[in-house]
């Protein structure tokens, strides 16, 4: 029987998934050879760390974080009134794309932070990226860090690469039978224009989730609350709880 | 029962009256009829009435005259009222428009079963009205957000219904219809220059993903190729010649397909 898990990642926070592959490896679920790990967004840089770099894996996320979240600076208050005043931002600057400068920053961070490795098509962990051109979701191999600026590009604070987008801004989590999820969509009050637009395109993607974990044989769902989910102990905390409790379900 | 399921698109929706005169030039006619946004008005109409021809004298009769009235509005998702208020249009802005179409007609009036489908600002769900006032019902299901000030029913806000169902062909199915035809458009993805269309983009690709998830239960489908902005209603007589075109085409291969 294959075993397909599957990760969100539209919020920074996922880089806290260290966490629950330590907690699969505990159990050995990460030795089966029919395991896939399916990734988007930021879900993508611990896997792709933890399978290249597994013994510092979560030293070097923990010493990311901070970085990581000026650098994402638009997904680190995972909050629709946070994101919603983002978005009024962007409407009332009319903020042109740019290309090129995206594509720039986001190589110089990859550059600092993950490997010069190779992603094989056979590899065990499946890195998605939607390609905005075509329209569709794809699975993306060959240098990780070429890969992952494909797979991290969201629209609030970055331009598409190559024509490519996070997945997880666009579908939430990729399918598999185990999903694995951040539930951060929180009571939003819209008040101007701009917040209806926001809450017509998440409540979209809140469908698309919906849809994934009908479908999964297991959902294991972490609740964002409270002040502890700001540093990265506890996110990987919470994650590595969310491992446990995921093979319990699954057994 | 054959269900009919008509597509959100503000004057696209004008195609769904072209879909409904080859029901008419087969001799078939919907057992229930659902919609969602302009798809909800086109599919009302016809409800009320039963005659495409009716339909459309009614509503480009009723656009002509808003359009007329209203010609200082700025186009949409460019205008600056966006970031001090709820919406564009004021609830009493577009509220003449539908009572003018449906006056104080209820559903309990409609010669054809009619699912009205709207979005809850609460649950994030789609909502299925199929009793009361048509007005107010069709004008929630048309309140495309940050464009129409959204509106109450049963005491909760509602916005345009094409957000979770533009082709709410699940509901028609969920009603017990066992042939469903849908009539939709082909899909348009705007091009982005700025960080606010990027988002727009984005969106419009889900709208894509859910309409095809929608067709997948749908039997039978009309596609419109419609290359109209949705809300240049001006233009709304050539969107419907060019679909009587469209719909013509297809007409054998419906009528085959009803006839089975």
């Amino acid at each position: 029987m294959n075993l397909k898990i599957s990760l969100g990642g539209d919020i920074l926070h996922y880089l806290g998934a260290v966490g629950l592959l330590n907690a699969l490896s505990e159990n050995k679920v990460t030795e089966r050879d029919d395991l896939e790990i399916h990734c988007s967004g930021f879900s993508c840089i611990p896997l792709i760390l933890w399978t290249y770099q597994r013994n510092n894996a979560y030293n070097i996320l923990s010493s990311m974080w901070d970085e990581a979240s000026k650098f994402f600076k638009g997904s680190f208050k995972p909050s629709l009134s946070e994101i919603g005043k983002n978005f009024l931002l962007l409407y009332k600057m009319q903020k042109r794309i740019d290309l090129e400068l995206s594509k720039q920053k986001l190589s110089e961070f990859v550059e600092k932070w993950i490997p010069n490795v190779e992603i094989e098509e056979q590899s065990r962990i499946k890195i998605h990226a939607f390609n905005l051109e075509k329209r569709q979701d794809e699975i993306l191999y060959g240098n990780a860090r070429e890969v992952l600026i494909h797979a991290l590009p969201y629209p609030i604070d970055f331009a598409p690469v190559d024509g490519y987008i996070s997945s997880s801004w666009v579908f939430g989590i990729p399918e598999g039978d185990g999903i694995i999820y951040i539930d951060w969509y929180d009571p939003f009050e819209p008040r101007r224009a701009t917040d209806f637009l926001l809450m017509a395109t998440f409540a979209r993607t809140a469908s698309f989730i919906k849809l994934a974990t009908e479908k999964a044989k297991v959902t294991v769902t972490i609740r964002l609350s409270g002040s502890g989910f700001k540093d990265f102990r506890s996110i990987s905390n919470r994650f590595y709880l969310a491992g446990k409790e995921f093979l319990e379900k699954f057994h | 029962m054959v269900g009919l399921a008509l597509q959100a698109g503000g004057v696209k929706g004008f195609s769904h009256i072209a879909t409904l005169k080859v029901f008419e030039e087969c001799n078939v006619e919907p057992d229930i009829i659902s919609g969602s946004s302009a798809g909800s008005i086109v599919g009302a109409l016809y409800a009320l009435h039963g005659s495409s021809e009716i339909v459309y004298k009614i509503f480009s009769e009723t656009v002509r005259k808003f359009l007329k009235k209203q010609s200082t509005k700025p186009e949409p998702i460019m205008n600056l009222e966006m970031v001090i208020k709820e919406a564009l249009y004021s609830l009493d802005e577009f509220y003449q428009f539908f009572k003018e179409l449906f006056g104080k007609k209820k559903f309990s009036e409609l010669k054809t079963k009619l699912l009205v489908v709207a979005f809850d600002i609460e649950t994030w769900k789609s909502f299925v009205i199929d009793e009361g006032y048509l007005v107010d019902a069709v004008l929630a299901s048309c309140t495309v957000p940050g464009v129409f000030e959204p509106t109450y029913i049963a005491g909760v806000r509602m916005l345009d219904g094409g957000i979770l169902s533009p082709v709410p062909t699940f509901e028609l199915k969920e009603y017990g219809a066992d042939t469903i035809v849908a009539s939709v458009f082909e899909e348009r993805i705007p091009p982005y220059t700025t960080h606010m269309e990027l988002m727009l983009t984005v969106d419009a690709v889900k709208e894509s993903y859910i309409v095809q998830n929608e067709l997948s239960v749908a039997d039978f489908t009309f596609i419109y190729p419609v290359n109209v902005s949705w809300s240049d209603f001006a233009k709304h007589e050539e969107v419907y010649r060019n679909a009587l075109i469209v719909a013509r085409r297809v007409k054998d291969e419906f009528e085959n397909f009803i006839r089975r």
